[in-house]
């Protein structure tokens, strides 16, 4: 509700801007939490995604013309195969396979960008990407952009829903877990490690390939990695293996962003204070620190357990 | 015969932790396996239920080679096992764990949960069911919502015991389910097996506990350094002299030790 009135009668950009990004973060919040938090995998390059969803968008409307709907889909599409890619080879190998070579193929991507000059733009990007059209509207205005924000979101929070209350997540917490009980237990680890890194790879390239149609100008510095650096203090400080956690870990940290940019370079700083803290004192992040406490209020007197 | 080992070899370095081991499974026996620390107990389970897999020798379940099946398709055929130590999700409630337990058992697919179809609806609802009945089979039903971390040694066990029913196999291996248990857990325990071998469950038990495995067993398999060394009934095998050497010798130990 709140979110569906909030832009009426707000007409400032930069508000809708910082808005905006903050629903980007969010998708690609939800997007790592969803290999990090309900698995367990960390995939150290996973801007990856993000940085291939915005080049694929990017490229396809530049290069092709074609619209919204069709760059974003292959966008996801993309992003799906390079997941498959990096996964399909890494997620079998006990060890830090799968964690070195999704940064790997991260600095693949990146150097790609950053030279191919005639393709990509090289270091420039590529600028003038079209606004998103959809069903012949051409959305330039920031209602418009917002809206369709809080879609694309709430797709991801439905699709995170569906997984994490049936079968499918249980699967995948079982093996974040104990892999080898669940593997007793006939889960087939790697396939269900693999299929959770698609749909995360997927989740990624949305929030990539409409951040190319939201800024409209992509450069190699998508490929930072600033970014994977964000997503974990997002999904840490909000809450792993939550839905929500990462959400209001998006939204503190796109405002502390913007509100820290007095400080320059030094904010960085105050943000690895903030996730060393949060790391230390609520290793469950707000959401599970706020969890815990309504629980208390809600048994009084009753020794909580202490996780 | 429902599973045959045939001449089942394991070695660790140069040590050999199953040594040319023929040991068959009739349908719906209750067979026990004993044997002093090392002597190739677990291995032996663990080659059965595919985590490791022989240097020699293979395993025929009923009259499919499953020796070099990986450890989920082998549950998927309905052949499940514990663990020695503590095998439940410490973080998971009891339900939970329950509900995980009945993973093979399910049809649906990633479609079926992204889109909460009416098969998906149908298995979320029967799987509940299902743990609610398994927890009251056990005996854990006012623990349904507790913390499997959070619950005593024995009920540990038993959860463990009951997330593999949740699959509904037809053989159970498990690995000193006894272990850790009171008396009274034990007993408890020991009804919950009869019950079992009653629904037509074929069950290979490893224990330490001696007068839960002579209680229990119908017929009994000593191993001693990855060799089988003598098979029989309890009665038998409490009778036979090669186990009362290798055996008996050192019981002082193992009801204490593990």
């Amino acid at each position: 509700m709140f979110v569906a009135i909030l832009p009426l009668g707000i007409t400032n950009p930069y508000f809708y801007h910082v808005v905006i990004m903050a629903g980007i973060f969010a998708m690609m919040a939800l997007s790592l939490n969803l290999i990090l938090g309900y698995v367990g995998q960390f995939p150290l390059g996973h801007q990856v995604f993000f940085g291939l969803g915005a080049y694929t968008a990017a490229l396809i409307s530049s290069h092709a013309g074609a619209n919204f709907i069709i760059t974003m889909v292959s966008a996801i599409a993309v992003c799906g195969l390079v997941g498959l890619l990096i996964g399909l080879p890494t997620l079998k190998m006990q060890g830090p396979f799968f964690v070195i070579v999704s940064l790997a193929f991260n600095e693949i991507f990146f150097l790609i960008t950053w030279n191919w000059m005639d393709f990509t733009g090289g270091p420039d990007g590529i600028t003038g990407i079209p606004y998103p059209t959809l069903l012949g509207f051409v959305l330039k205005n920031n209602v418009g952009l917002y809206y369709l924000m809080v879609i694309l979101v709430a797709l991801i929070i439905m699709i995170n829903i569906r997984i994490v209350n049936t079968r499918t997540g249980r699967a995948y917490v079982a093996i974040r877990e104990n892999a080898e009980l669940a593997e007793s237990l006939g889960i087939n680890p790697y396939r269900i490690k693999l299929q959770a890194f698609i749909i995360s790879a997927m989740f990624g390239g949305m929030a990539g390939g409409f951040y190319a149609h939201f800024e409209r100008f992509v450069s190699p510095d998508v490929f930072g990695f600033d970014y994977l650096t964000m997503m974990l203090v997002m999904v840490w400080v909000g809450g792993q293996a939550t839905i929500v956690g990462p959400i209001v870990g998006a939204v503190i940290f796109t405002l502390l962003q913007e509100y820290l940019h007095v400080f320059g370079i030094w904010r960085w700083v105050i943000f690895g204070i903030v996730l060393l803290i949060s790391v230390l004192f609520m290793p469950k992040g707000l959401v599970g620190a706020a969890a815990r406490m309504i629980r208390n209020r809600m048994t009084p007197g009753v020794a909580r357990d202490a996780d | 015969m429902l599973i045959e080992v045939v001449g089942l070899s394991k070695y660790f370095g140069g040590l050999a932790a199953l040594n040319d081991v023929n040991i068959n499974v009739k349908s719906n026996e209750l067979l026990g396996i004993i044997g002093p620390n090392g002597a190739g107990k677990t291995t032996f389970f663990n080659v059965l239920s595919g985590f490791t897999k022989p240097n020699k020798g293979r395993v025929i379940y009923s009259g499919q080679d499953i020796t070099d099946l990986r450890p989920d398709r082998i549950a998927r055929l309905g052949i499940y096992r514990t663990f020695q130590r503590i095998s439940v999700f410490g973080e998971l409630t009891v339900t939970e764990n329950l509900i995980i337990g009945g993973h093979a058992k399910a049809k649906t697919k990633l479609m079926d949960d992204l889109f909460y179809t009416a098969r998906c609806r149908k298995y979320e609802s029967a799987v509940r069911e299902k743990a609610a009945d398994i927890a009251c089979f056990l005996g854990l039903e006012k623990l349904f919502s507790q913390r499997a971390g959070t619950l005593s040694y024995g009920n540990q066990k038993l959860l463990s015991l009951g997330v593999t029913l949740m699959g509904e196999p037809n053989t159970l291996f498990l690995d000193e389910p006894a272990a850790g248990m009171n008396s009274a857990e034990t007993n408890h325990l020991m009804s919950l097996i009869r019950k079992l071998k009653k629904d037509n469950i074929t069950i290979v038990v490893v224990e330490h506990d001696m007068k839960f495995i002579m209680n229990i067993c119908e017929r009994i398999v000593v191993l001693d350094f990855g060799l089988v060394i003598a098979e029989g009934t309890p009665d038998e095998i409490s009778r036979n002299e090669d186990v009362i050497r290798v055996y008996i010798g050192t019981k002082g130990h193992k009801n204490v030790g593990n």
